[in-house]
């Protein structure tokens, strides 16, 4: 009859108990069977857990079928039992894991029914010789925990439990040095420090004094020195007050400080150790006992392990995981984190690079030298992390002390070579943008920009192509700007740049890249928040052209994707996915650089809208989703909807702004006489915008025909529909925006550089043309560049062309 | 919730309704504010400063908790206070002298960061920029002033540069009356109002006088529809104006250019305004004490508060997410409330060597998040060991040499019984054979 008692499906309920008991009968193990098919184990948890097997679901109401199942997971559990109790080590741990897989799958009532019952059976596994048995019974402990932790109603007695584990754990953490032992025990530490709170306020300085201990042993690997990091930070919530938090950061700090003095010695600067010690213990008072020592009288676990520059890193870089963990988790409490310390500490290391000071007699060897060296990168990033976790931790409290980051960031990045280094360094100088705001943006903008362009420009350089934009061009440029970076002139500094990033690698195609892949995208990164901050801000000096060639061109190569040859981007082992980062973070800097232009339209919109067409294309990927997103971002730039605020047009933003309409009232002469003629250009602004071919040919009178619309409104008007021709493609009008923005800037710069600036615009727009368009078009701009340069006539008269703006304008008298 | 608070430069306390249903909520007392005197510190509580004798040397800011009417911290800075604000945050407080200096206080310490000489006369009102990095100041004199706080902070920069500020606007020739910031960081813009019966409108990245608009009347306060699209200005002659930023103008207006219309149905002055964006609500406080809320879809009011027989000078719109209870706490939690306000503000600026004590204190952040991170382990170990035993690792060794021993143990013991058997039947067939004889022989 059994065998024909046949279910509905493989949802039925009925199937459950049948099925555990198939489980018991065929696949777990027994006292009698042999037992070594051990992946065997790892299908019936998954069974289980897709079944649902041990849940016992409630909402029964069938009582056969729930006592069937009851007895089934009745006999389960005892199989479990059998198991336990087996001498054979294989059997014991299959018990022993597979009860903690119950812990996580069974009824919450049969949990809180028997879960004492478990925790005695697992807790003498834990004190076995087999490190193999404690893993997996610390691992069901803590199951164990993490259930129960989450039972509201057995909070006291849970504690108790607790309270029976937390010594073995502790022992444990002391005795061990099998790395999974550890791993496990230092887990379930953390479980009970989050759930049994009180459990763990006996035995903190037992606690601390093991997880210390295991630090400072150096006998860890980096993962697990991570984690015992994250188990220290953790404890002091075990007690929930402020003090505690203090003391063990003061410790801690103060443990970083005597590590950094060992490992520093003989570079000169032990003054500052003594400083920092005087930031943080204040004058008259007591400092802390040791970290992981309850009190003076034993003895420092520092000075017990007398250690390798090795270990004293990792010491040192795992304290500062531990600092970095403990000021950004949250408390329901509030914290004084000692902000002056800490700064000075991420100081002192990123100001050690390893040079000795040139005055002294050198206190140390050579080979001193060379092993100090060989850690400081390390140290170096830790600190940059801590930096970045003291920036999230504090946002805006931060202020009082902004000043001075940003200058020890700025210095840094002026020496920093390494490219991880400097991908962390941006990830700085990003969140402080992003903590602090436009402030912050405005004091760092220079930096980030000299640093993004130098990562981001192509090798290319020297083998340019004349067709493109010249890149020397900016490069110069930059140089003449910021002669800070002390470059003479180009070829030496290219050179430079190379024996920098990647020594000796001069010979390469012109589509490869001098940086890493993963160097790019960090400045990229930074630059696009640099954008989104103060995209608007002193646009006048002439960057935002800069950046915006930059991005362009970036965005354009990436399309190209990294060949075999190319040594650098293989030699690095970068995954080809990095590539697809790379391309998303271009395009993404560039929407924002285009967005982010005000007052005046973006110089390459034409380019720029292009590109996004062109990666839009590229269907299924990221980039084509991102740049169709883009594209309704920019739609407001092509199609503006808004009527620009400002009233007092200054010479610079001539017929590209269709603003010109509305002049305040003071200005009697202006309004009644001119403004109704002006309202009637308005109306008709956008179609002036779209010159036709004719047009752009006349582009030497350029400046005489954009001022047309204002001055002679109607003439101009009246051309313009004449001539209107329904070819004028979107690309062109934005071709010809473009061209009427950039001439403002003329009158307004020094002439020289900007002619140069000038000529870089118009031959890009003609670049982006040259598709479509006749060569003649080409023929013809060069030209245009050249009268600029010949003659800078039109930048005057373009300032005399309006006589009554410009004395009716109030700028420059309220200016600062 | 959102709530509607108001306060009124003679005392009568702060009137405190739910703008929705109207209901008036707890009402702090004795508080009599001088105009943008009245913050509310990051949602968390409220503070505002205290019109003084003008004789007196010393202001007063007093600070509410929600579920309290009474003063719970008084605070006695140096001067008489006209302007208070305070950052989205709440983390710090600054304060507009008589004198013309800006104080700026770190909430959660009390301690006094800064104090530096910003203007010829009173700074009248103080704005944080939409991103808290920047403050804005209007003064008595006419002057706006842009500071960085960054700069602010930044002894390196005094002596770098011959002034802290990063734009001084001077284009008002009386004092200043109220101060708007627009949203878009770098590019926001800054819209005053003066006496001189002009608004202006500032860029924020270019340091330029954007628009100036001239109204028919003083204008005492302004508020900035979240859009931009126009603004209002509160007029001494009772209307408020509607003024166009982004909007298209009509040719010709009743007021003047740029002025779209105006709300009227008061007779006494508009003194404070503010804007609501749950149901584009403008919120305005007139000099007879009645506060009106307008809907300015069909500019008509659709609700009057009365808070005094004063004129309301600050008005507050304050997104509450609990309700603070009337009353009806218990003498426990009004203790527990109590701690949870931070000291009063200090008088004086610390020495260097006292500000080492104490670092940065960052409030509590709410309930821990990474314990929600904690997930099960066993499976995940017993897959590891799994994969352990199958390598043959360290630890797996260990496990099976043992599980031999134990298999040889076994053996033995077998092999024993096995013995054992075997020397008892020998016996046994010794025995047999032996006995066999002897009943043969």
């Amino acid at each position: 009859m059994a065998a024909f008692n046949l279910v509905a499906n493989m949802y039925d309920l009925a199937l459950k108990p049948r099925l555990l008991h198939k489980l018991l009968r065929e696949h777990v193990p027994d006292d009698k069977r042999g037992f070594n098919d051990h992946p065997e184990l790892s299908k019936v948890v998954s069974v289980i857990k897709i079944h649902n097997l041990l849940s016992e679901s409630s909402s029964l109401m069938d009582q056969t079928l729930i006592d069937s199942w009851k007895s089934a997971v009745d006999s389960w559990v005892n199989r479990l039992f059998i198991l336990l109790s087996n001498d054979m080590p294989n059997k014991c741990w299959a018990g022993i894991i597979l009860l903690g897989v119950t812990c996580q799958q069974c009824n919450s009532s049969r949990f809180l029914a028997s879960y004492t019952e478990w925790l005695h059976r697992l807790l003498p596994h834990m004190q076995t010789d087999s490190p193999f048995l404690k893993v997996a019974s610390c691992a069901s402990i803590s199951d164990l925990f993490l259930r129960l932790g989450r039972v509201q109603s057995v909070k006291k007695d849970g504690t108790s439990c607790a309270g029976k584990v937390i010594q073995p754990v502790i022992k444990l953490l002391h005795d061990d040095n099998t790395e999974a032992v550890l791993d496990t025990a230092v887990n379930l530490l953390c479980n009970l420090i989050a759930f049994f709170p009180f459990t763990i306020q006996r035995h903190y300085d037992s606690a601390e004094a093991a997880i210390v201990s295991k630090i400072f042993s150096g006998k860890c690997s980096s993962n697990m020195l991570k984690k015992l990091a994250h188990c220290l930070a953790s404890l002091p919530k075990s007690k929930g007050d402020e003090d505690s938090w203090s003391l063990l950061v003061q410790k801690i700090l103060l443990s970083i400080d005597s590590h950094l003095n060992d490992a520093f010695q003989g570079i000169g600067e032990d003054s500052k150790g003594n400083e920092f010690v005087r930031l943080l213990i204040p004058p008259g008072k007591d400092p802390p006992p040791p970290l992981g020592c309850n009190s003076m009288s034993e003895g420092s676990l520092d000075k017990i392990t007398k250690s390798s520059e090795r270990t004293l890193t990792s010491i040192i870089s795992t304290l500062m995981v531990c600092c970095s963990t403990m000021i950004t988790s949250s408390y329901n409490h509030q914290v004084a984190v000692p902000i002056r310390p800490l700064l000075a500490l991420v100081e002192r290391v990123l100001t050690a690079d390893g040079s000795l000071p040139p005055t002294s007699v050198p206190f140390m060897t050579s080979l001193q030298q060379e092993s100090l060296c060989l850690e400081l990168p390390a140290l170096h990033s830790d600190s940059l992390d801590l930096l970045i976790a003291i920036v999230k931790s504090l946002r805006s409290q931060l202020f009082p002390h902004a000043a001075s980051i940003v200058r020890l960031i700025v210095k840094y990045f002026k020496k920093c070579v390494s490219a991880e280094l400097r991908v962390k360094v941006y990830a700085v100088a990003k969140s402080l943008m992003m903590s602090l705001g436009v402030g912050m943006a405005a004091s760092l903008a220079r930096d980030v920009i000299d640093n993004a362009l130098v990562d981001l420009n192509p090798v290319d350089n020297e083998s340019s192509d004349p067709s493109s934009v010249n890149p020397e061009d900016t490069q110069t440029e930059l140089l003449q700007h910021h002669k800070k970076r002390k470059r003479p002139s180009v070829p030496t500094s290219m050179k430079g740049q190379h024996e920098r990033h990647e020594p000796g690698d001069d010979i390469t195609s012109s589509s490869c890249m001098s940086t890493s892949v993963h160097l790019r995208i960090a400045a990229l990164e930074a630059l696009e928040t640099l954008l989104t901050l103060v995209g608007a801000l002193r646009s006048e000096e002439g960057w935002r052209a800069k950046v915006e060639h930059l991005l362009i061109t970036a965005a354009t190569s990436s399309f190209e994707w990294p060949r075999a040859s190319d040594d650098i981007f293989f030699q690095a082992n970068e995954s080809i996915e990095v590539w697809v980062d790379y391309q998303l973070a271009t395009f993404r800097a560039l929407r924002t650089s285009l967005l982010s232009a005000v007052h005046v339209r973006p110089l390459a919109l034409a380019q720029g809208l292009e590109l996004f067409h062109r990666g839009k294309q590229e269907n299924g990927t990221k980039l084509a989703e991102f740049c169709a997103k883009a594209l309704l971002d920019m739609e407001v730039l092509i199609h503006p909807r808004v009527l620009p605020l400002s009233d007092f047009l200054p010479a610079c933003s001539s017929s590209s702004e269709p603003l010109a309409t509305y002049k305040f009232q003071e200005d009697t002469y202006f309004g009644s006489l001119i403004s109704s003629k002006l309202l009637k250009v308005d109306t008709q602004e956008q179609t002036a915008a779209d010159v036709d071919d004719d047009f752009l040919y006349d582009r030497e009178v350029a400046d005489d025909i954009e001022e047309a619309p204002i001055r002679d409104a109607g003439n101009a008007l009246n051309n313009n529909q004449m001539t209107y021709n329904a070819s004028n493609d979107l690309e062109e009008a934005s071709a010809n925006g473009l061209v009427s923005i950039e001439t403002p800037k003329r009158t307004e710069q020094a002439t020289a550089a900007v002619i140069t600036e000038v000529g870089v615009v118009v031959k890009d727009d003609v670049f982006a043309d040259a598709s479509m368009n006749s060569s003649s078009i080409s023929s013809k701009s060069n030209k245009t560049e050249e009268d600029f340069k010949r003659d800078p006539g039109p930048n005057l008269l373009a300032e005399d062309d309006f006589p009554d703006i410009i004395d009716a304008d109030p700028d420059t008298e309220y200016e600062e | 919730m959102v709530l509607l608070i108001a306060s009124s430069s003679i005392d009568s306390g702060i009137g405190c309704w739910d703008l929705q249903t109207g209901a008036e909520q707890l009402r702090y007392k004795s508080c009599a504010s001088p105009a943008h005197g009245l913050v509310c510190v990051g949602e968390k509580f409220l503070a505002c400063s205290q019109l003084r004798d003008p004789a007196a040397t010393a202001g007063s800011v007093l600070y509410w908790s929600w579920c309290k009417p009474q003063v719970e911290v008084k605070s006695f800075p140096a001067e008489p206070l006209m302007a208070l604000a305070s950052n989205n945050e709440g983390t710090y407080i600054v304060g507009g002298g008589f004198s013309g200096d800006i104080y700026f206080w770190e909430v959660l310490s009390g301690r006094l960061l800064k104090k530096w000489h910003a203007h010829y006369r009173a700074a009248t009102c103080l704005v944080f920029s939409e991103d808290d990095s920047l403050l804005i100041s209007g003064s008595e004199d006419g002057c706006i002033r842009v500071w960085s706080l960054l700069t602010v902070f930044d002894d390196g920069w005094h002596s770098e540069s011959k002034h802290l500020y990063q734009h001084s606007f001077t284009g008002h020739n009386l004092p200043v009356t109220d101060i708007a910031v627009g949203y878009g960081g770098s590019n926001a813009i800054i819209i005053s109002s003066s006496v001189d019966r002009t608004c202006k409108v500032w860029s924020l990245s270019k340091g330029k006088l954007l628009r100036n608009i001239i109204f028919p009347s003083i204008i005492d306060a302004i508020a900035l529809d979240p859009a931009e699209h126009v603004f209002y200005a509160g007029g001494r002659d009772g209307k408020i104006y509607t003024a166009a930023l982004n909007a298209k103008c009509p040719a010709s207006s009743d007021y003047g250019l740029h002025i779209l219309g105006s709300l009227s149905n008061q007779s006494k002055s508009v003194t404070s305004l503010a804007f609501c964006s749950s149901g584009n609500l403008l919120i305005s406080g007139s000099e007879d004490g009645a506060i009106r809320v307008w809907d300015t879809r069909t500019n008509n009011i659709i609700r009057v508060f009365r808070h005094s027989k004063g004129p309301v000078n600050n008005i507050l719109v304050v997104r509450q997410q609990l309700l603070p209870k009337p009353q009806s706490t218990s003498q426990g939690s009004m203790r527990k409330h109590r701690s949870l306000l931070p000291p009063a503000l200090a008088k004086f600026e610390n020495s260097k060597d006292e500000d080492e004590d104490t670092g940065v204190i960052i409030g509590p952040s709410g309930p821990p998040k990474e314990f929600m991170g904690l997930s099960p382990l066993s499976s995940h170990v017993m897959d590891n060991q799994i994969t352990e035993l199958q390598q043959q690792g360290s630890a797996a060794t260990g496990m099976e040499l043992e599980r031999l021993k134990y298999d040889r143990e076994k053996s033995v013991q077998m092999l024993q019984h096995w013995r054992k058997m075997y020397d008892n039947l020998h016996q046994f067939c010794v025995n047999e054979l032996l006995d066999g004889d002897q009943t043969k022989i």
